[in-house]
Parts: structure tokens; C-alpha cells; sequence
């Protein structure tokens, strides 16, 4: 079947024609929704001013609770560094457009791998963390979905592009191997541990 | 998950300066409060949306809180909407992104196979001539197998005719994603059409 007739068997779905009821329900809606987010943003001027404050207090009331009640955990790098991932690609997206591949951080350098040129912008819900260890080294590598990611090892470069599947699993597709976070193994020696940045 | 409604798009390759005249008069008075301005942009695309949506989640009710949802939160980002992408695209991503909530949602209570097979018969398909009913049963069947994010490309290219680079803009993702996509998506449909030919 061609793409030609798959698309023709395709066209034989014919989305039900929405009601009238739900779309003047759908308009007066947005229509209240447009005028309440002008009203919200002055609003919010003020709001804010008495807000912040007992946002801060409650939030720091919070932090002091978790910490006291959560035990360390020696798995727990990947979630802890999560909120400082995020920054940290966001702050490099900003500086490097679309030409993000990798950000690897290994013995607590940064290095960085770059496209040649920016292609689609790196969609932050995309992004993923990459944790490689064997014996006492750990690299840590975040990078999105979709990128070609090389990183240099000491047996030689490892070729290898992530990517995330519908429910949330990391698919690392390399030239001779795949792994997968339903079926781990490792990868030239290395464990790998991978999850979406968006999940931490 | 980041909203699509905070997202800015990038330029379309292929849209160049890529909003219709009639879409880009009508965004600034909208996002000043222009209840006409904004009722138009509605109409125009609200049809558009619903079927978007519609293929989606093959549910016509949610079909129609998603197209809602998708105009709440476009009406209020349109302040925010730099006209870097067409204005139907920039609601597809935004469209994209509820539905993927919303299924998120069913998942939480069932599995979506289960959750599909047991949805009535959307209201105003009764009507149909056996062989058009039968036809897009099929076909809603065949897409109710594939994963979400196979249903996103096969929507956004085959039904809406955007090209790779657009669709991964829509998405997200890389251009090399929508094509994985894609051709798993295919292969996949395929097989499951390919033994009623």
C-alpha cells in the first residue's frame, strides 16, 4: 500500500461535526477567558505584592519539612539534579539556539556538543538525562529527543541519539546497540540509567 | 510540560512570513480586547481544531473539550503570540498539548484500548450509509491502536498536510523524531488496514 492509498484509506474518517451548543459554549468561554487575562495581568500587580511574601514563607515551611522527613538515597542524583538540568540547558538553549546535541558533565566539567547549525528549537519537555557509570566514574549527559549525541570515552567515541517514546520510556539507539528503559544493559562496559528530564 | 500556549514557534521554513493576511489583521485587535476580532479567528478555525482534536482522541466529547480548552488558553497567550509561526499551527501545538493531558487523564483510570472499545458511537454517525460507517470504524480502530505520539504525526502530515519540519515544530521534537514516527506509524497501519484490501 502506497502512501498515496494509505492516505485514501485514512480520509475515510469522518470526525462528527461539533455541536452548535458546544461551540458557542467553546467561544463564550475564550471570549471570557481573553478579557479575564488583560483584567489578571493589573490585577496580579497587586496580588502579588502580599502574596509573595507568604508564598515564600509557606514554600520555605515546606522545603525544611521534606528535608527533615526524606532520607538520603544513594539512586536519588538523577531526580536531585533535575531542577538544576533544566536551568542549565535552558540558560545553553538560549545562548546556542537549536544546536544543543549534548551537555555532558563529566568529574564536574562542562562540556558541550553543538550542531553545526541550530535546527528546530529543543523543546524543554524533549530533554533527557542520560546517567553512564562503571566502577568509580559517572558521566552525566542531558540532551532531547531526536539528537545525535557523540561522547567521548576513553575506548573511543559513542555514537548514540535518545528517544522518548509515547509513555515516557528512553529509547538510546547507537549503530550496533539499543537500549531501552524496559530493557537496560550496558553499553560498552558503562550502565545506563536514562529518564525524561520532564518526569524528574 | 510546558504550555504550547507559552511557547513561541519558530519560523516556518516553508511558511515564510508564513500568517495569512486576514489571520495576522486580526491578531492584534483580538489580543486588545476586540471581541469581534477574536469571535472571527474562532470561527475560522474552530471547525479545524474539533476535527484535529477529534483524530486525536477519537472521541467526539472530548473532541469538543479539547478544541475548547485549545481556545481558553489561546485567548489568553494571544497577548504573547509573535506570529513567528501560522496562527492554525501555533493551535495545533497548543491542541496537541490537551490532548495529551486528557489521555494522560483516561490512562489514569483505564487503559486506553479498553477505554476506546467501550465509547459509545459518537453522536451524528448513526446516520451513515453502512459502508462510510463501516470505513471509518476501521480507520478509527487502525488509529486507536497507534501510540499517541504516532496518532500527533500521522495527524499533523497525512490529515493537515504539514511537511516534517513543520509538524516537529508543532510537536516540539526533532524533524529525525517525526520521521521515526512516521514510519513506524505507517508501517503499523499498514499492517492493520493492509488485510481488508
Amino acid at each position: 500500500m502506497t502512501d498515496h492509498d494509505l492516505k485514501n484509506r485514512l480520509s475515510a474518517l469522518r470526525p462528527p461535526a461539533p455541536s452548535p451548543e458546544a461551540a458557542d459554549r467553546a467561544l463564550h468561554r475564550a471570549t471570557i477567558a481573553a478579557a479575564s487575562s488583560r483584567a489578571y495581568v493589573s490585577i496580579n500587580r497587586i496580588r502579588t505584592a502580599w502574596m509573595f511574601p507568604v508564598a515564600a514563607a509557606f514554600s520555605a515551611a515546606c522545603l525544611v519539612v521534606l528535608l527533615a522527613l526524606r532520607a538520603p538515597a544513594p539512586e536519588a542524583s538523577v531526580p536531585a539534579l533535575s531542577a538544576t538540568d533544566l536551568k542549565l540547558l535552558a540558560q545553553l538553549d538560549e545562548v546556542f539556539p537549536g544546536r544543543i546535541n549534548a551537555v555532558v558533565i563529566r568529574d564536574g566539567a562542562t562540556e558541550l556538543d553543538l550542531a553545526e547549525r541550530g535546527s528546530a528549537v529543543n523543546a524543554a519537555d524533549q530533554a533527557v538525562v542520560i546517567e553512564l557509570s562503571r566502577d568509580n566514574q559517572r558521566l552525566r549527559v542531558l540532551s532531547y529527543s531526536g539528537r545525535d549525541v557523540s561522547l567521548r570515552l576513553a575506548a573511543g567515541t559513542l555514537d548514540f541519539s535518545p528517544l522518548l517514546t509515547a509513555d515516557g520510556q528512553v529509547v538510546i539507539a547507537g549503530a550496533d546497540f539499543v537500549w531501552s528503559t524496559s530493557a537496560p544493559r550496558p553499553v560498552a562496559g558503562w550502565n545506563i540509567r536514562a529518564t525524561p528530564l520532564s518526569a524528574l | 510540560m510546558p504550555s504550547a500556549a507559552s511557547t513561541t514557534l519558530p519560523p516556518s521554513r516553508s511558511e515564510g512570513s508564513s500568517l495569512t493576511e486576514s489571520d495576522a489583521a486580526l491578531l492584534q485587535p483580538a489580543a486588545e480586547g476586540c471581541p469581534e476580532a477574536f469571535s472571527t479567528l474562532f470561527n475560522r478555525h474552530y471547525g479545524n481544531i474539533h476535527a484535529f482534536a477529534y483524530r486525536l482522541c477519537l472521541c467526539g466529547a472530548e473532541a469538543e473539550d479539547i478544541a475548547q480548552e485549545t481556545f481558553i488558553q489561546a485567548a489568553r497567550a494571544l497577548g504573547s503570540f509573535r506570529g513567528q509561526a501560522s496562527f492554525k499551527n501555533w493551535l495545533y501545538a497548543i491542541a496537541t498539548n490537551r490532548a495529551r493531558d486528557r489521555l494522560r487523564q483516561r490512562q489514569r483510570r483505564e487503559r486506553l484500548d479498553t477505554a476506546l472499545q467501550a465509547e459509545a458511537m459518537p453522536a451524528g454517525m448513526a446516520s451513515r450509509p453502512d459502508a462510510a460507517h463501516d470505513r471509518h470504524d476501521e480507520i478509527r480502530a487502525a488509529l486507536g491502536a497507534l501510540p499517541l505520539a504516532h496518532r500527533e504525526v500521522i495527524n499533523l502530515v497525512f490529515y493537515e498536510n504539514l511537511n516534517h519540519a513543520e509538524a516537529a515544530r508543532v510537536l516540539g521534537c526533532a524533524e529525525s523524531t517525526v520521521s521515526w514516527r512516521l514510519f513506524r506509524a505507517k508501517s503499523k497501519l499498514r499492517k492493520l488496514l493492509g488485510s481488508h484490501d
